[in-house]
C-alpha cells in the first residue's frame, strides 16, 4: 500500500506525467459533460417547444415497471408493496403524490430517456446509402460536422484553477492565448461537412442546402469575429481563462456590479458590450445553423437541406453536431459575456480562500447552470421566431452587422480612450 | 516543449504538408484537390503551432482553411467542374512552370543554406539531439534563455536583423504581432492594405458590369 | 391575367429595427410557457386537458363527453327498433368503399321469419379496421340506413386478425337505431 502511494506520488511529481494525467482527466470530464448536454439540450428543446405550444412535450418515456414482471417479479405494482413496507396509508397524501407522479406505473424520468431512446432508434435504423452519391465524401461529411464542435470545447474554461502539491491545475483543457479564435477557426471548419454533404449527395436539394450553408457560415464568421473585438479591447487579452478571471474580479461584461466594475467607464462600456452581445449571440445562432437562420436545412423549401439523403446514424451525427455546436456556442457566449464560471459579487475569492476545491466545484456548477439558461434561450428564440428569407439573412449580415460591428469598435475605442 | 520532440514533429508535419501539397496538383477530382489543399493549410498551421506562433497558426486556419478555401469549394461545386480528362501537354507551360518553380526553389534553398548550421552537416539529423538545440538556442523558450531583441539574423540579402518574435517571453504572440505590424512594418502593412482594397474594388466593378448586361 | 397591386403594410422605423417586435414575440411565447407550466392554458377545458398545457394526457383522461357530436369513428351495423337487421346485403357499401375494407357475403332470410319480405340479409359482414379510412361513404350510400359511423375511437388490435370485425361485433357496436324504416314492414 505504501509502495503504491509512493509510486503515485512519484508519478505525479514528474511534471510531464502530472500534465498528462490531469489533461486526460479534464478531457474525460469535459467530453462527458458536453455529450450529456447534447442529449439534455435535445430534451430541453422538445419540452420547451411543447410548453410554448401548450403541450406537455415528451413526458412519457420512463422506465416502465411492467418490465419487472417480465423479469420475474410476481408483484403487479411494486409501489403498493413499498408503501405498505414503509407504513404509509394507501390513500394518504404520500401515496396520492406518488400516484400523481405515476410512480405506480414507471420510474419517472420526465421524458429524459426520450433522446437516448431516439439515439437507439436511429442506431438500429436501416442505413441507406443511395447509389448515386460520391461515397467517400458522403461518409466523410458527417464526421466533419460532429468533430469540430467537440474539439473547440478544449479552450473553454469551466472553473478557475487549483493549487495542488504537485503543481497547478488549470480547469481548462488547453489554456491557449487565442481562445475565441480557436473556437472560430475550428467551428468554422464544420462548414466543410455541410458543403461536402450537400455536394456528395448528388441531388439538388442537398446541393442547394450545401451552397447556402457555405455562404451563410462564411458571412457570419466575419460578423462574429468583428462583433467580439470590442470585448477583447476591454479585456486586452485573448485568453479565455484570463477574461473570465477579470470578469470574476471586476464584474461580468454585461453586469459590472462589483469590484472595479462600478466605474463610469465600465458602465458606459455596457452600451457597446450590449450591442456586441446581441450581434454575437445572433451570429452564434447563424453559425450553429439554428432557426431562424437554418437556411441550410430549411425544410419548407429544401426538403431536408444538406442531410436529405442521409439516414440512420449518419443523420444522427448531423443532428448531434448541430446540438453540440449549440452547446459550444452557448458556452462561448456565457464565457465572454455572462461571466463564465464566476459566481459573482466577490463570492469566488471568498470561496477560494476557504477551499480551492470547493470553489472549483461551485464554479463548475455555476457554469453549467448558466450554460443551461443560455441553451434555454436558444430554444426559446427558436420557437418564437419564424425563419428568415435567404436574402434577409445575407442582408442582415453584410449590410447591418458588419457596419454596426465596425461602428461598435470605434465607439468602444472612444470610450476607452477618453473616459477614465 | 522538448526540442527533440519539437523537431521530430516539425519533420512529420512538413512531410505531411508536402504530401498533401502534391495531392493538390496530382489529384484528378477538383474537390479532392481543394480538400487536400485544406489539409496542407492545416499542417502548415500545425507547424506554426509547433513553433509557438499560435496566433499565426490559428489565423492560417481561420483565413485560409475556413474562408478562402471554402469559397474555392463553393465555386468548384457551383460550376460543377468535371474531373480532368487528360493532362494538358503544352511545352510552353511546362517550360515557364519549371523556370518559375526553379527560381522559387533557388531562393528558398539559398536562404536556408545561409542559416546557422545549414552547411556543416548538422541539419537535419542532429536536430533531434538536445545538445545541438542548446547550442543553436533556436528553441530558447524551452531552455529559458531569452533571445534579445534583434538577435535572430535573417541572411544578409534578405533584410538583416529582424525584431525578435518570442511569444513565451512577451506574453501572447498576438500582441507581439500586432505591435510589430503597426510599428516596424506599418508602411508595408498600409501598402498591402491598399493593394487589397484595389483588388476588392476591381472585383466589385467587374461583378457589377456583368450584372448590368 | 388581371394585375392586382397588393398594398404592402408600411413599416415604421421601430418595426424595421426588429428588436422591439422580437422582444414582444419572446414575451408572447414566454407567457404561453408559463401558463402551460401552471396548467392554465387557454381552451384546456375543451380538450379535457390536465396537467401541463392544454393537452389531454390520453390514457388517464379520455374524450368522454368532450367528443364533438360530428366525430366519425369506427363504422358499425345497426338494428331497427323492431330488432330487425337493417342490412339487406345489397353490397353497395362494399362497392363504394374506397379502401376496400368491407366484405359482404349475402345470405337469405329464412322464409318464415318476421322480416322475410326483404329476402336477403348478410351471411357474413366484415370490416377490416386496418383498411378503413373513416370516410363515411358506406353510411352515405346505404339505402337502408343500416351502417353508421359510431363514435368509437379506441381501435387497438394486437394482430391483423383481430383488426377484422365480423358481423356480431359490428352489431354489438352499433346497437339499436331509433327511427323505423317502414319499407319492409308487411303489415303497414
Amino acid at each position: 500500500m505504501e509502495n503504491l502511494l509512493k509510486w503515485c506520488t512519484d508519478v505525479l511529481s514528474n511534471p510531464t506525467w502530472f500534465y498528462l494525467l490531469t489533461t486526460i482527466a479534464k478531457l474525460v470530464v469535459v467530453f462527458a459533460v458536453i455529450l450529456a448536454f447534447v442529449v439534455l439540450s435535445v430534451w430541453i428543446e422538445r419540452r420547451v417547444a411543447g410548453w410554448i405550444q401548450d403541450r406537455p412535450g415528451p413526458n412519457r418515456a420512463g422506465l416502465p415497471l411492467f418490465l419487472l414482471q417480465r423479469f420475474g417479479s410476481k408483484e403487479e405494482q411494486p409501489l403498493k408493496n413499498l408503501l405498505r413496507f414503509l407504513g404509509c396509508p394507501p390513500d394518504g397524501v404520500i401515496a396520492r403524490l406518488c400516484r400523481w407522479l405515476r410512480f405506480d406505473r414507471e420510474i419517472p424520468t420526465f421524458g429524459l430517456v426520450q433522446p437516448c431512446l431516439d439515439g437507439g432508434k436511429l442506431f438500429l435504423k436501416q442505413e441507406i446509402t443511395p447509389s448515386y452519391v460520391r461515397k467517400f465524401y458522403f461518409i466523410l461529411a458527417p464526421m466533419l460536422v460532429l468533430g469540430p464542435p467537440l474539439v473547440s470545447a478544449a479552450v473553454i474554461p469551466f472553473a478557475s484553477w487549483v493549487q495542488t502539491p504537485f503543481g497547478e491545475i488549470n480547469m481548462c483543457i488547453a489554456n491557449l492565448n487565442i481562445g475565441p479564435l480557436w473556437i472560430f477557426a475550428v467551428s468554422g471548419l464544420s462548414v466543410y461537412g455541410l458543403t461536402l454533404a450537400g455536394w456528395s449527395s448528388n441531388s439538388k436539394y442537398p446541393f442547394l442546402g450545401g451552397l447556402r450553408a457555405t455562404a451563410q457560415l462564411i458571412s457570419y464568421e466575419v460578423a462574429m469575429g468583428l462583433s467580439v473585438i470590442p470585448l477583447l479591447m476591454v479585456f486586452g487579452t485573448l485568453n479565455l481563462q484570463e477574461i473570465v478571471h477579470s470578469q470574476a474580479e471586476s464584474g461580468w461584461t454585461l453586469l459590472p456590479l462589483w469590484g472595479q466594475g462600478l466605474s463610469l467607464q465600465r458602465w458606459l462600456l455596457c452600451i457597446p458590450m450590449f450591442i456586441s452581445f446581441i450581434m454575437f449571440a445572433t451570429c452564434i445562432f447563424a453559425e450553429a445553423n439554428r432557426t431562424p437562420f437554418d437556411m441550410a436545412e430549411c425544410e419548407t423549401d429544401l426538403v431536408g437541406g444538406y442531410h436529405t439523403e442521409y439516414s440512420s446514424m449518419k443523420f444522427a451525427s448531423f443532428f448531434m453536431g448541430e446540438y453540440a455546436a449549440m452547446v459550444i456556442g452557448s458556452a462561448l457566449v456565457v464565457t465572454l459575456f455572462l461571466g463564465g464560471w464566476s459566481i459573482g459579487f466577490g463570492a469566488d475569492a471568498a470561496l477560494a480562500s476557504c477551499s480551492e476545491w470547493l470553489a472549483v466545484a461551485c464554479q463548475f456548477v455555476t457554469f453549467l447552470i448558466k450554460l443551461l439558461a443560455f441553451i434555454f434561450f436558444f430554444v426559446w428564440v427558436r420557437w418564437t421566431l419564424p425563419r428568415f428569407r435567404w436574402d434577409q439573412v445575407m442582408k442582415l449580415c453584410w449590410l447591418v452587422f458588419v457596419e454596426l460591428a465596425v461602428l461598435n469598435i470605434v465607439l468602444t475605442a472612444v470610450i476607452i480612450y477618453f473616459i477614465h | 516543449m522538448n526540442p527533440a520532440i519539437s523537431s521530430l514533429l516539425f519533420y512529420i508535419f512538413a512531410l505531411a504538408a508536402l504530401v498533401s501539397a502534391i495531392g493538390v496538383v496530382s489529384l484528378r477530382n477538383p474537390v479532392s484537390s481543394a480538400l487536400s489543399l485544406a489539409l496542407c493549410f492545416g499542417f502548415v498551421a500545425a507547424i506554426f503551432f509547433n513553433m509557438g506562433a499560435t496566433f499565426l497558426g490559428i489565423t492560417q486556419i481561420i483565413v485560409y482553411a475556413g474562408a478562402i478555401l471554402v469559397l474555392f469549394l463553393f465555386i468548384i461545386m457551383m460550376l460543377d467542374v468535371k474531373n480532368e480528362e487528360h493532362a494538358t501537354g503544352n511545352l510552353g507551360y511546362a517550360v515557364v512552370g519549371v523556370i518559375v518553380a526553379g527560381m522559387l526553389a533557388g531562393m528558398i534553398s539559398s536562404a536556408s543554406l545561409q542559416l546557422p548550421g545549414a552547411t556543416d552537416g548538422r541539419c537535419p539529423w542532429h536536430a533531434f539531439t538536445d545538445a545541438f538545440c542548446e547550442q543553436l538556442s533556436v528553441d530558447s523558450c524551452s531552455k529559458g534563455n531569452p533571445v534579445p531583441q534583434g538577435d535572430i539574423q535573417a541572411p544578409a540579402p534578405y533584410g538583416g536583423s529582424l525584431p525578435a518574435l518570442n511569444p513565451e517571453e512577451q506574453g501572447s504572440d498576438a500582441k507581439l504581432l500586432g505591435e510589430n505590424l503597426f510599428s516596424y512594418y506599418n508602411l508595408t502593412f498600409v501598402i498591402l492594405g491598399f493593394a487589397l482594397l484595389a483588388g476588392c474594388v476591381g472585383a466589385v466593378s467587374i461583378g457589377r458590369r456583368l450584372r448590368r448586361d | 391575367m388581371a394585375y392586382i397591386p397588393v398594398k404592402r403594410p408600411k413599416f415604421s422605423i421601430l418595426d424595421r429595427i426588429y428588436v422591439v417586435e422580437l422582444v414582444r414575440g419572446l414575451g408572447i411565447t414566454l407567457k404561453h410557457l408559463v401558463l402551460s407550466l401552471l396548467g392554465k392554458s387557454r381552451s384546456k377545458k375543451d380538450f379535457n386537458g390536465a396537467g401541463i398545457g392544454a393537452c389531454m394526457p390520453f390514457p388517464e383522461q379520455r374524450w368522454d363527453d368532450h367528443l364533438p357530436s360530428y366525430y366519425r369513428g369506427a363504422p358499425a351495423l345497426v338494428r331497427g327498433e323492431d330488432g330487425r337487421e337493417r342490412c339487406v346485403s345489397c353490397q353497395l357499401c362494399e362497392f363504394i368503399c374506397p379502401a376496400r375494407a368491407i366484405r359482404v357475403v349475402p345470405g337469405s332470410v329464412a322464409p318464415g321469419s318476421s322480416c322475410s319480405k326483404q329476402e336477403k340479409a348478410p351471411a357474413e359482414f366484415e370490416i377490416d379496421m386496418l383498411r378503413c379510412i373513416y370516410c363515411g361513404m358506406c353510411q352515405e350510400v346505404c339505402p337502408e340506413q343500416a351502417i353508421f359511423l359510431s363514435q368509437q375511437y379506441l381501435i387497438t388490435p394486437t394482430d391483423r386478425k383481430q383488426a377484422v370485425r365480423n358481423k356480431e361485433q359490428l352489431y354489438r357496436l352499433g346497437g339499436i337505431r331509433k327511427g323505423l324504416i317502414h319499407k319492409w314492414n308487411q303489415f303497414k
